[in-house]
This record gives C-alpha cells, structure tokens and sequence, in this order.
C-alpha cells in the first residue's frame, strides 16, 4: 500500500514562508481551479500541516476526533452505498483509483500572482546574518558534524540533459546548470521564476524505476538576499563534504535526505533518494565544481545560509 | 495493516486537517465540513479495497474529500433553485400521477413534508444528518428521502406552467369534473 508520506519536495518550502492568508487563498482557489490545474494531494496536505502547526495544538484534538470517529462509525458507515450522500446526479462521485505521485502544482501560485510574494517573502522575513565585522563569505554557523574520506571518481560530465529544454531558453541561470545526472534520469518537468535580483530553477528528475529527484537552483543577483536562506533540519548531525567551489551539506529532515551547495551566489539543493557521492558528481558538474574534493572537518560554514533544527 | 487500523489510524490523523480544508471550501460552515470529511471517509470505507490499493491512500482521501465539497455546493445550489422556483409558484389543489402510476395530490406546499425537507435541506443549510435525527431515520433512509423529494416536486414543477393550471390533464381530475 502506497503512502504520500514517502515522497518529499523540497519545492515545499516555499509555503512555509508564506503568509497564512496567502495559504488560506491558495486553497480556497484550488476549489474552483480545473482539476489540470489543481494543487496535488501532498501539496493540500503539506500545506494544511503548516496551517496547523501555526495555529498550534488542540488539546482536546484527539478527544475530539476520537468521538467523531465514533459518530461516523455509528451514523454514518452503515451506509454502504459508494456515492456520495451528496450525489442525487445519475453518475456516483467517486475519485480515481490510483492517485499518481505529482509534482506539486506551482502553476495555482502563479495564476494568482503569488511568486514574487513567495519569493520575497521567503528571504525577506528570515534572520539576518550577524555580519559586523565578519566578512559575507565568512559567516559562521556552528553544529556537531561528522568528518569522511571521499574520493571522487567517474565518468565526465554530459550536458545532454539541458539540451532542447524550452523552459530554459534564454535563461542567463542555464549557465549554472550541472551538466551531469545520474545515468538513466530524464527531466520531468521544469519551473521557473524571475525576480529582479534572483533567479529560480526547479527541475524534477525522474526514470523508470528509479526514485524522484529533485534540483532547485538559485541565483542571486543580490547576496544580501541570498544570506536570509533558511533550511529546516532535524536533529541528526549535518555532514559536509568541500570541493574547490564550495561546501556541500548533507542533512536530513522528516526521514528524508537531502544536500545543499552553495558556490558564491548561487545556491543548489536537492532531495531524493541517492548517494552522497551521486550529489557530490552533480554538484561539481557545476560552474563552481571543479572535481576534486578535500577532507573536511571541525566547524563548518555555508556563507549567507543558516539551517535550524526543528 | 487490517482494514479497521487503517481507518483508525488515517481517521485520527486527518480529522482536524480535513475539517479544515472543507470548511475554506463551504464558506466556513463547520456542520457541512464535518458532514463533508465524515462522509468522505465513510467512502473510504465502502471502496476500501480500491483506496487500499492507490499507491497514494491520503491523496485518494484528499481527493475524494474535493469531489465530496463540490458535490456539496452543486447539490444545494440546485435544491435551492427548485424551491424558490416552487415557492414563486402559484399552488392549486390538482391530482396528478407521479412516476409510480400512484395519484398524488399536490395541495399546499407548504404543508407539504417533502417541501419541508427541501427547504430545511437547501435553505436552512442543515446537514443530512441533522435532517436525520430530527425525523427520527437513519442517514442512508434521509439520503433516500431528499432524492424522492427532489424528484416529486421537480415533476409538481414541471406540470405546472407557471400560471397555476396542470398542462397535462389526469384521468381522475377529468372524471371527478365530469368531463
């Protein structure tokens, strides 16, 4: 039995930074959108969970809820007629059979001319960098960490991929593309967005058999803005591995992995279900990569990006 | 996971969000939204197998909760124009006979209970299962008493052409004239 539990998009957070009344809207308009057009059920239901713990614990929740369930099974579940009781029509409501895994529908927030609001409001809001006297590059953030070895091997770099993507075209942040995926992943689909100092690629990566991956890539034109990023972990140590252009961090978040890397004022980050050493290959496929890694430990720092645990 | 636990379990775990999501699509109404989840998941039970079977079983529940909203609005949107079409009606005392060859005789609408429970139903906003427990049936009993309802007196509407005479002339009422 399939769950949506087991899928993440780190396209998410950009609803964390949104206000409540525009997530409030957002929903109330994914009613009347036409269904290709509509927020998938994950994105309903993430974003339902921000609402929720914005709005805090009901003690009485579960109590609650237990005693609904209690009326459903007595009121209601006797019925076993599969329409709907509001359905008086000829054809009974039914939804699909199979809910596809899908991308979360970015297309709503832009109907509603919500994509500058998310994208300011998102590193508009966040904590500043305590940058007196500390050079931009050189902001500290501190957390236990892990140290490795890694050796970087594999095959040279392909930028196929990128070849004959329309939503590219024209694009001055193509140039900072990786040029490398893992082998048997195709784009999926591609979003995105223009600002006056920032850019934004949102590139899902699927194959056959193969899980989800995604890319977000931001380019800043302006680093003050780039240094109120902010990334949600949980509390498993962060991991990071250097390569010439930048540091990458690995950590988790909700069970699910993912990694950031950081090459001057442009940002990547990924989530999916691969390897270090698989991130690590697409993150020197980049502009800023250079292929080659060094052992890394002691305090780390990723200039302009905090990360705080849940 | 046995049928029952998941139930349980997805019940638990969605109730509060699920409420939520359908009062924003019913105008903040928390009877019809609490109507509107139980009942979704009510289906959730009746097409277990096909739910269980989704790769994707709160999607197919937040799906299904989506149709159950619309289904919500429509309906009631449309019970709302038949009675106030009924209630602009003028209202005479004929015989006819509905769908099942049984005479009907259509008097005062507003005495009438199936009237009555169209008006509670569209116009007063009351959910199903408070149109139940008010007269005493069960949920699946009211489910079925609102859609005779709806079609009795759409046909009482249709007979009528709006100036208060049948347009279709009955056995009985022409014997009973004489005619």
């Amino acid at each position: 039995m399939g769950d949506s539990k087991t899928t993440w998009n780190p396209n998410y957070r950009c609803f964390d930074a949104m206000t409540t009344e525009q997530l409030e809207q957002l929903l109330r308009a994914d009613l009347d959108c036409p269904e290709v057009d509509a927020l998938a059920p994950e994105t309903i239901l993430y974003i339902l969970d921000v609402l929720g713990r914005r709005k805090g614990e009901d003690p009485q929740g579960e109590e609650t809820a237990r005693e609904k369930l209690a009326q459903c099974r007595a009121l209601y579940l006797p019925c076993d007629d599969p329409a709907s009781l509001y359905d008086w029509e000829e054809k009974e409501a039914s939804p699909p059979a199979e809910v596809p895994r899908r991308k979360p529908r970015l297309r709503v927030i832009r109907r509603l001319g919500l994509v500058a609001a998310v994208i300011s409001v998102l590193f508009a809001t966040l904590l500043a960098a305590q940058a007196a006297g500390v050079d931009l590059w050189g902001m500290i953030v501190r957390w236990s960490d892990e140290t490795f070895h890694f050796s970087y091997q594999g095959d040279g770099p392909s930028s196929s991929w990128i070849d004959g993507q329309e939503e590219l075209e024209g694009l001055a942040l193509k140039e900072y593309l990786p040029r490398w995926i893992p082998k048997g992943y195709a784009v999926e689909e591609i979003q995105t967005y223009e600002l006056n100092d920032q850019s934004t690629a949102i590139i899902t990566f699927s194959g056959e058999n193969l899980p989800t991956l995604y890319l977000s890539v931001d380019v800043y034109e302006d680093l003050e803005q780039m240094q109120h990023m902010t990334f949600e972990k949980d509390d498993a140590p962060v991991q990071e591995r250097r390569l010439s252009g930048g540091t990458v961090y690995f950590y988790t978040n909700g069970g699910y992995e993912h990694s950031i890397y950081q090459c001057q004022n442009v940002v990547y980050s990924m989530s999916g279900d691969i390897t270090q050493e698989t991130a690590i290959k697409v993150y020197e496929s980049t502009e800023g990569g250079m292929y080659t890694t060094t052992h890394v430990g002691g305090v780390s720092s990723i200039p302009g990006v905090q990360m705080y645990s849940k | 996971m046995e049928r029952q636990e998941l139930f349980e379990t997805l019940y638990l775990e969605m109730y509060h969000k699920l409420v939520g999501y359908a009062a924003r699509g019913l105008e903040g109404n928390l009877d019809l939204a609490e109507e509107a989840v139980q009942d979704t998941f009510r289906i959730f039970w009746v097409k277990y197998d096909q739910a269980a079977a989704s790769p994707n079983v709160r999607g197919w529940i937040v799906n299904t909760l989506k149709g159950e909203i619309l289904n919500i609005r429509r309906t009631r949107a449309r019970m709302a124009n038949l009675v106030a079409q009924l209630s602009a009606t003028p209202q005479v005392v004929t015989v006819a006979r509905d769908e099942h060859g049984l005479d009907v005789e259509y008097g005062d609408l507003g005495k009438d209970p199936d009237y009555q429970l169209l008006c509670e139903f569209a116009l007063e906003q009351r959910t199903v299962k408070e149109l139940a427990q008010s007269r005493g049936i069960t949920i699946p009993a009211c489910k079925k008493r609102l859609e005779r309802a709806r079609k009795r007196l759409r046909k009482y509407f249709e007979e009528m052409d709006g100036s208060g005479h049948l347009s279709v002339t009955s056995e009985r009422t022409m014997k009973e004239r004489g005619s």
